[in-house]
C-alpha cells in the first residue's frame, strides 16, 4: 500500500505547487496526470503480481504438505505389511 | 583383578571364540553401583540399505533402530547417511541373574553364572515379543526343558486365527524351514510359552508373536547350547530405565506396551518417580531439556540427564 500512496501524494502535491505558483501548463498538468496514472497502475500490477504470488506460494506449501503426508502414509503402510508379514 | 584388565580379557576371549556371532552382545557387568552396558555404534548406510537389512546386519532390533534413527527413512536411508546402533543399555532393575526380559525394550539379558576364573558378563539379545492381543506375559518363571529341531503344534486359538483369515494350519508343523520356531526351542514354566528362534529372522525386535519370544537364528542357538534348565525367568515391563555411569545420571525410555494405554502424562510421571529414587538425597543438577525431550519422544537410547552447574 505504501507503493500506491506514494505517486498519488506526489502527484497531489504537484498539483497543488502547480496551482499556486501558477506556472505549469495545462498539459504539463495532463503529463503528470497521466504518469501519476501510469505510477498508479504499475503499483496495482506489482500488489498483483504480488498476491497472485502469494497464492502461489500457498498453495506450494500446500502441496509440499501433502506430498509429505502421503510419503508419510505410504511408509505407514509399508510399515504395516512389513510387520503383518512377520506375523507367524 | 583390576576392572580395565578384566576388560581387556573379556574382549579378547570375545575376539577369540569364532563359533560365537552372539558373543557380540556380550558386555563385562559394570561396577556396583553402575547400570549401563554395552556402546553407541555408527555405520553409514549403503545405497541399497534399508533400517531394516542395517538391523539385521548387526543384530540390532527393528523397532530399536527405527526409534535410534528418528530422522532417517526406514525404506531408504540413502547412501553416506550415519545409522545410529543402539547399543548401549540401562541394566533393567531388579536382580541381575538368569534371563530377564524387558517387554516394551524386546530385550532379552542373560547373565550367565560365571564359571571359575572367568568374568561376570551380560549378553542382551533383542527378541520379539507377542502382540496386541497375545501379549506376552509379565512373570517369574523358570527354564523347563530345551528342545533341538522342535515341531510347532499350534494352539487351537491360533489354528482360529489363521482358519479365519483363510491360511489354515496343519494340527503339527514338523521342524525345517517352514517351522516358525527355528531349529531350537527354550519351554518356560508357563504353560505355552517358548523362547525359539525363527524362520521370519526380519521380525525380530518387534511385537509380532503369540505370545512367545522369538531371537535370532544364531542368538538361540548360542543361548541353547550355553543356558542350563532350571534358569530363572523374569519378564518385566520397564519402559523407563534410570541408571548411572559412574557420577553421570541416564535416562532410558522406550515406548509403552499399547496395551498399558500410558499417555504422555502418566509417562512423565513415572519418568520423575524413577530419577527421584536414582538421585535419593544427592545432589544433583538436572537437564530437565532432555528429560522432556526424552518423554516427548523415546528414543530407547540412554540419554545423559545430569549436568553442571556451570
Amino acid at each position: 500500500m505504501a507503493n500506491l500512496h506514494k505517486p498519488t501524494t506526489a502527484g497531489l502535491l504537484l498539483a497543488v505547487l502547480a496551482a499556486t505558483a501558477g506556472c505549469a501548463t495545462t498539459s504539463d498538468l495532463d503529463a503528470l496526470r497521466s504518469e501519476v496514472q501510469k505510477a498508479n497502475a504499475t503499483a496495482e500490477r506489482a500488489a498483483a503480481d504480488a498476491a497472485s504470488a502469494k497464492q502461489d506460494a500457498a498453495a506450494a506449501k500446500t502441496a509440499a504438505e501433502k506430498a509429505q503426508s502421503e510419503a508419510e502414509e505410504t511408509n505407514e503402510k509399508l510399515d504395516r505389511m512389513f510387520k503383518k508379514s512377520m506375523y507367524k | 583383578m583390576k576392572p580395565l584388565y578384566r576388560t581387556l580379557c573379556l574382549l579378547v576371549l570375545v575376539a577369540l571364540c569364532p563359533s560365537s556371532r552372539a558373543s557380540e552382545h556380550a558386555h563385562p557387568l559394570p561396577k556396583p553401583g553402575s547400570d549401563l552396558v554395552g556402546r553407541i555404534d555408527v555405520v553409514k548406510a549403503r545405497e541399497e540399505d534399508t533400517l531394516v537389512d542395517i538391523a539385521r546386519r548387526h543384530q540390532i532390533g527393528q523397532e530399536e533402530i527405527v526409534l535410534a534413527n528418528p530422522g532417517v527413512d526406514r525404506w531408504y536411508p540413502r547412501e553416506g547417511t550415519e545409522v545410529i546402533l543402539p547399543s548401549r543399555y540401562i541394566l533393567p532393575s531388579g536382580p541381575r541373574r538368569g534371563l530377564v526380559l524387558n517387554a516394551p525394550e524386546m530385550r532379552l539379558y542373560y547373565y550367565p553364572l560365571p564359571a571359575e576364573e572367568e568374568f561376570s558378563q551380560v549378553q542382551a539379545f533383542p527378541v520379539a515379543i507377542g502382540r496386541m492381543g497375545w501379549e506376552t506375559p509379565v512373570a517369574e518363571t523358570t527354564l523347563v526343558s530345551k528342545e533341538r529341531n522342535p515341531s510347532w503344534w499350534p494352539p487351537e486359538s491360533i489354528r482360529r486365527e489363521h482358519a479365519e483369515q483363510g491360511d489354515p494350519l496343519p494340527a503339527v508343523v514338523p521342524p525345517g524351514p517352514e517351522n516358525p520356531l527355528g531349529r531350537h526351542a527354550l519351554r518356560l514354566g508357563l504353560p505355552g510359552y517358548l523362547i525359539h528362534g525363527t524362520n521370519k529372522a526380519f521380525g525380530v525386535g518387534m511385537r509380532v508373536s503369540h505370545g512367545c519370544i522369538r531371537m535370532l537364528p544364531e542368538d538361540i542357538e548360542w543361548l541353547f547350547e550355553r543356558i542350563p534348565v532350571g534358569t530363572p525367568v523374569r519378564i518385566v515391563n520397564q519402559p523407563v530405565k534410570v541408571g548411572w555411569d559412574g557420577d553421570v545420571l541416564y535416562l532410558e525410555v522406550h515406548p509403552p506396551l499399547e496395551e498399558d494405554q500410558v499417555n504422555r502424562e502418566h509417562l512423565a510421571e513415572t519418568v520423575w518417580r524413577h530419577i527421584d529414587q536414582a538421585v535419593g538425597n544427592q545432589f544433583i543438577v538436572l537437564d530437565k531439556v532432555e528429560i522432556q525431550a526424552e518423554i516427548n519422544r523415546p528414543s530407547g537410547v540412554p540419554r545423559e540427564i545430569s549436568g553442571t552447574l556451570f
